[in-house]
């Protein structure tokens, strides 16, 4: 089908935050899920996306999904800054007027979403677990956190336009990279620089920051307030190596410094999605479990057998991490060696 | 609303800072008229792919080609390897049009430089850093497919 003009309903509209691109996937994982949304509402999913020098982000955007772009493009745009980005999205926004707006939850997300919504007079709704369309009356359904994590509430945007949440990276799935796939590109003229803007970015400098790739891991092994110490947290490490997985913990543990801030699992930290996650510790907060939903099996070591981790894993052990880990570890160290004096002999003939 | 050009995920060729996976300027089915083809490129197609009949200053005919292959050629222009492409260089060596490639991870964007006239002389096209620019004085049509709305 050839598709010769805009759809008749309002779009459904994703920011691209094309920083650190390739690493930072959060806008593919937005456009994935802004697809299903725009199917539900019989329109399209499309990009908006700033800058200077974007043509391999259009290009991206398009083989993940987006239905359309909208690109502003020009030098003084080159840079993520806050103020001149939030500027012309919104003169995009009262152009075009998509019925909702989704941004990611980064950190440049989370500064740069409540300045959009208060330029546009629009709600917001921060760390959304789950978006959906409402059937009867065609409303986003903006599942989030609230009273401190504790609830997940439904919030809708009833009247004002566009319905605007962040979401968290690795909350949704992106879909496959299309190189078949086009999209009509539109251009929008440029904001003008402001005069007098306090905030001048003058250079840009990558955060050197340790390597971690929970969201990729197959295995993640995690932590919670239950490991004590951080001679807890070394034997989570211990295992994590024997598993070849990736290290996180829940906030009490960052808060407690036994692991740092970029592993933390959680609605305001990472999400993950391996096939196997081993946690121990962790009571199973909410703010916990919404992050660890996607994982394929949960096993899950708590004390305390009312613990409401037990309710998302799929295998649970009653006991205590502590006396647990190190049995586990002997174990899985025992069989890889004599797995290794096997390979060896077997080498040998 | 009318959707603008259609751009592709995998190549598409810079004309005046903006993206085109297709376009036509001016008018092949005139046998003495300027064009220039730029193809769709898909995977597993050479890339970029051109068709296009160019004449120099004077109006004078200077070569044609279809789909990157020389098919009327009366001065004897040859198609040059380059870095990242390939030009159009007559005998002494002087290109009349280069194509570079840039590729990254995903996809390709072709940007054309040089210069390029109709049958009566008139520059038409000028290719550059922000890729081709259509030279507004020129009466050629312009032409690029809607999006197919995948």
């Amino acid at each position: 089908m050839t598709e010769r003009t805009t759809p008749p309903n309002p779009e459904v509209w994703v920011f691209g935050d094309h920083r650190d691109y390739f690493k930072n996937r959060v806008t593919l994982e937005l456009l994935a899920h802004g697809r299903s949304l725009a199917e539900a509402l019989d329109t399209r999913c499309a990009v908006a996306v700033l800058g200077h020098r974007i043509e391999t982000y259009i290009m991206e955007y398009i083989a993940h999904g987006a239905q359309a772009v909208y690109a502003m493009t020009a030098p003084h745009l080159a840079h993520f800054k806050v103020t001149t980005y939030a500027r012309a999205l919104v003169e995009m926004v009262r152009i075009y007027r998509p019925s909702v707006l989704l941004i990611g939850g980064t950190d440049f997300g989370m500064e740069f979403a409540p300045r959009v919504a208060k330029q546009l007079e629009t709600g917001l709704s921060a760390d959304c677990v789950e978006l959906r369309v409402d059937p009867t009356n065609g409303a986003l359904v903006q599942t989030a956190p609230a009273f401190g994590g504790r609830l997940l509430v439904d919030v809708i945007t009833p009247d004002r336009r566009p319905q605007m949440a962040t979401v968290r990276p690795g909350i949704f799935q992106e879909r496959p990279h299309d190189p078949e796939a086009t999209a009509p590109v539109f251009y929008v003229d440029p904001v003008p620089l402001e005069e007098n803007d306090p905030l001048e970015v003058l250079e840009v400098e990558p955060l050197q920051e340790e390597e971690c790739s929970l969201e990729e891991a197959q295995v993640v092994v995690s932590g919670g307030r239950g490991m004590g110490s951080d001679q807890g947290f070394s034997l989570l490490h211990r295992l994590a190596r024997l598993l070849g997985g990736e290290v996180g913990g829940t906030r009490p543990a960052v808060i407690q410094g036994w692991i740092p801030k970029e592993r933390m699992i959680g609605q305001t930290g990472r999400a993950v999605r391996p096939k196997v996650l081993l946690t121990f510790g962790t009571s199973g907060a909410l703010q916990y479990t919404a992050a660890i939903r996607r994982t394929e099996f949960i096993i899950a070591v708590d004390r305390d057998p009312d613990a409401p981790i037990f309710r998302t894993a799929d295998l649970g052990v009653v006991g205590d991490a502590l006396d647990i880990l190190p049995r586990l570890i002997r174990a899985l160290e025992a069989r890889k060696g004599t797995k290794e004096v096997s390979d060896a002999e077997s080498a040998r003939g | 609303m009318p959707n603008p050009p259609a751009v592709s995920a995998y190549h598409n060729y810079l004309v005046e800072g903006r993206l085109h996976m297709e376009l036509l300027v001016g008018r092949p089915e005139q046998p003495h008229a300027f064009y220039l083809w730029l193809h769709r490129v898909r995977p597993g197609d050479p890339i970029p792919l051109l068709s296009g009949r160019f004449y120099g200053k004077e109006g004078e005919l200077l070569l044609e080609m279809e789909r990157n292959d020389l098919i009327q050629n009366p001065y004897g222009f040859s198609r040059i390897e380059t870095r990242g492409g390939w030009a159009l260089m007559d005998t002494s060596l002087q290109s009349i049009l280069a194509v570079e490639v840039r590729a990254f991870p995903n996809g390709f964007l072709t940007v054309l430089r040089g210069e390029l006239f109709d049958a009566t002389g008139k520059r038409v096209l000028r290719g550059g850093d922000d890729g081709l620019r259509v030279w507004r004085n020129a009466s050629v049509p312009f032409w690029s497919p809607p999006p197919e709305g995948r």
